[in-house]
């Protein structure tokens, strides 16, 4: 019975220390957005919180109708999300992939985009 | 070693071709397992480079969600995701290759019913692919490999 209370006691300790490790990550995201006019809301959509691909989290602007940006801080274990922009509701890169924002060795990324092109 | 052989030793079909034919799920549901659900969140040495799992790590992100469902889950989220993620990933491998079939069944058995009954309760649409590989780890646990895996081949040794 000991042996087995020791092999239940070691697996859960095994097993809380196997949790893959994470960190605090800030992105800052500016996008120009190009041609449009008369420019609603700009959002970004992605993976992970504090993003979702079903709302947008909102970008503020720092020039109307041409760059805007957010701050996003996350606490993930990945090396990268992924996101897409909005204007007004409407997905950019449709039918392509999604932008890969990889995330720096420091704690804050920088992440610079036009709406709708790849760089 | 009575308990291992009585563990192990699978049931077999009164025909070759019908245990051939039971392979088929159990390769089907042991790949997708190891190599797509499992693999995502456990980290094996074919799970995602970007991933960024160590060797059988847990996603960060798996013992949060599992503390979401409550009651037991919240006080022991980090053995509960383990446990949930290990079933998946290194359970879907021995379940294609019929080693310990029945043990890693059962393992499978109940990550699938928390899957279906607690995470994705009241969604039964939600709940189907969970309800999918509950059934086929309960006929395995009952069965065993059949002819087509380790264990009828580790069984008929222990019988010598």
């Amino acid at each position: 019975m000991k042996k087995y209370l020791l092999l239940v006691t070691a697996l859960f300790i095994a097993a809380a220390g196997c949790v893959q490790k994470s960190y605090k990550k800030t992105v800052v995201i500016t996008v120009k957005t190009g041609s449009k006019k008369n420019i609603q809301t700009v959002g970004i959509r992605g993976a992970g919180k504090p993003l979702s691909w079903r709302e947008d989290l909102p970008m503020q602007p720092i020039v109307k109708d041409s760059l805007y940006t957010a701050t996003i801080t996350a606490v993930t274990g990945y090396t990268f999300t992924e996101i897409k922009f909005t204007i007004d509701g409407e997905f950019e890169l449709q039918n392509k992939p999604n932008r890969r924002v990889v995330f720096s060795q420091g704690d804050t990324t920088f992440y610079n985009a036009v709406f709708n092109a790849v760089q | 070693m009575k308990l291992l052989k009585k563990l192990i030793k699978p049931v077999l079909m009164p025909y070759w071709w019908q245990d051939l034919l039971l392979l088929l799920p159990r390769l089907y549901c042991g790949y997708m397992l190891a190599f797509s659900f499992g693999s995502d969140k456990f980290g094996m040495p074919w799970s995602p480079a970007d991933k960024n799992l160590g060797l059988f790590e847990v996603a960060f992100w798996f013992p949060n969600d599992v503390a979401e469902y409550g009651g037991i889950f919240k006080l022991m989220p980090a053995f509960f995701a383990w446990m949930g993620a290990f079933s998946e990933a290194v359970g879907g491998l021995l379940l294609m290759m019929g080693l310990q079939t029945r043990l890693f069944s059962f393992l499978i058995a109940c990550t699938m019913l928390v899957a279906a009954f607690v995470q994705q309760a009241g969604q039964s649409w939600n709940q189907l692919p969970a309800l999918g590989f509950l059934w086929v780890s309960i006929f395995y646990m009952v069965t065993g490999s059949g002819r087509f895996g380790a264990d009828y081949f580790i069984s008929k040794k222990l019988k010598a």
